[in-house]
């Protein structure tokens, strides 16, 4: 009976070691992102943009906080909302620390998207969320340093034209270094667990 | 007694089937039109924003760009199931919440989304096409009205063989 009882014991003590010793190397081991991670030498090219109010906002007013960049537009009614949708749920799954992440939809179609309309767009899916607009050479010279490809095509006598854009969203680190970059469909969750690993300062 | 009252029920039955269109909108998101079952129909939620009225400080001359196409979009989204022998085609789409109803897809490629008119959205025969996020949706072009969860907007889709079909899809965050 005794024997038994210690084997048990044993068994016991010997997974509660297992537990630690994983528990530990998780903690130990680099983190593993959920998108394409970059390690760039130089933090990203700033830009100067519009909000609500014919308010300018440059991109490293929000040094030392994460930056969550999107580039897309107020007509697509399919793709950005998702992406929108993804960030909400990354702000809301970071709960408190939300404080620490901006996040900024940056139109690729300033000639219909005005700065009001944009930023207004974007507090409809999240209050925190920040809209810019601006010139189309304004526009252009923010998104090519971010390699964020736009082009008008086309559409039709209801829609005039459609923005085929790239649909990545990409994240800053609080010093403006560009550290991850997150195809479309990324999960917001998945967004939100590699902010706190950038919030803590563990890069893989 | 029993036969007697057997033969009202089931002429009133009958009454009642020979009634009912070939088209039979059912609860939830679903319907029926001949071999096609449709079901999951949602809307994206969206709400026209007050700014829309403002005239736009940004818009070019060269733009040529009405108030009237600034509006705002949304989406809907559904499945449709073919229990025929017969390929269908999606080829129309109406809803009284929007200007302009279109069918579009949409295509990435190197990261780079490409969202595009389609003339129509194939049925394959005892096969479905699913219209969802990221894929075929059909677009509400200048909404006339917000789109608040939990509600209902009416879309009316045209098939090439078993016609046209009225259903209501949910409004859904996101």
């Amino acid at each position: 009976m005794s024997r038994v009882r210690l084997l048990i014991l044993g068994v016991v003590v010997g997974l509660a070691l297992v537990g630690a010793g994983a528990a530990a190397a998780r903690l130990l081991a680099p983190p593993e992102y959920h998108g394409l991670v970059l390690e760039p030498n130089a933090p990203a090219a700033d830009f100067t943009l519009t909000t609500a109010g014919g308010q300018r906002v440059r991109l490293s007013d929000f040094r030392g906080k994460i930056v969550l960049l999107f580039f897309g537009y107020r007509f697509c009614p399919d793709v950005c909302p998702v992406s929108l949708t993804m960030m909400k749920r990354a702000l809301e799954a970071l709960g408190a620390q939300a404080d620490r992440v901006q996040v900024i939809m940056v139109s690729v179609d300033p000639e219909r998207d005005t700065p009001d309309l944009i930023a207004e767009h974007v507090r409809r899916f999240d209050p925190r969320f920040l809209g810019l607009s601006g010139t189309p050479d304004e526009v252009a010279e923010a998104a090519t340093p971010f390699g964020i490809y736009y082009e008008r095509v086309a559409g039709s006598a209801a829609t005039q034209y459609l923005v085929n854009h790239t649909a990545t969203i990409t994240a800053l680190d609080g010093d403006g270094y560009v550290r991850v970059v997150y195809p479309h469909g990324t999960a917001g969750e998945a967004i939100a667990a590699d902010i706190r690993h950038m919030l803590a300062g563990r890069y893989p | 007694m029993r036969l007697r009252l057997a033969v009202p029920i089931v002429s009133l039955i009958l009454f009642l089937a020979a009634c009912t269109p070939a088209a039979t909108p059912a609860p939830g998101g679903s319907a029926s039109v001949g071999d096609l079952r449709l079901s999951g129909a949602w809307a994206r939620a969206a709400s026209l924003i007050a700014a829309e009225a403002t005239p736009m400080a940004m818009s070019t001359p060269e733009s040529g760009m009405g108030m009237e196409m600034a509006g705002t979009n949304s989406a809907a989204y559904l499945v449709i199931r073919n229990e025929g022998r017969q390929a269908d085609r999606l080829i129309k789409a109406e809803s009284d919440v929007a200007r302009a109803v279109e069918l579009h897809n949409v295509k990435m490629e190197n990261n780079v989304m490409e969202m595009f008119q389609v003339d129509g959205i194939d049925i394959p025969a005892n096969g479905q096409a699913e219209l969802k996020p990221g894929s075929y949706h059909v677009m509400l072009i200048g909404l006339t009205r917000d789109l608040k969860a939990g509600e209902k907007v009416k879309l009316t889709l045209t098939f090439e063989k078993a016609g046209a079909v009225t259903l209501e899809a949910e409004v859904r965050e996101p």
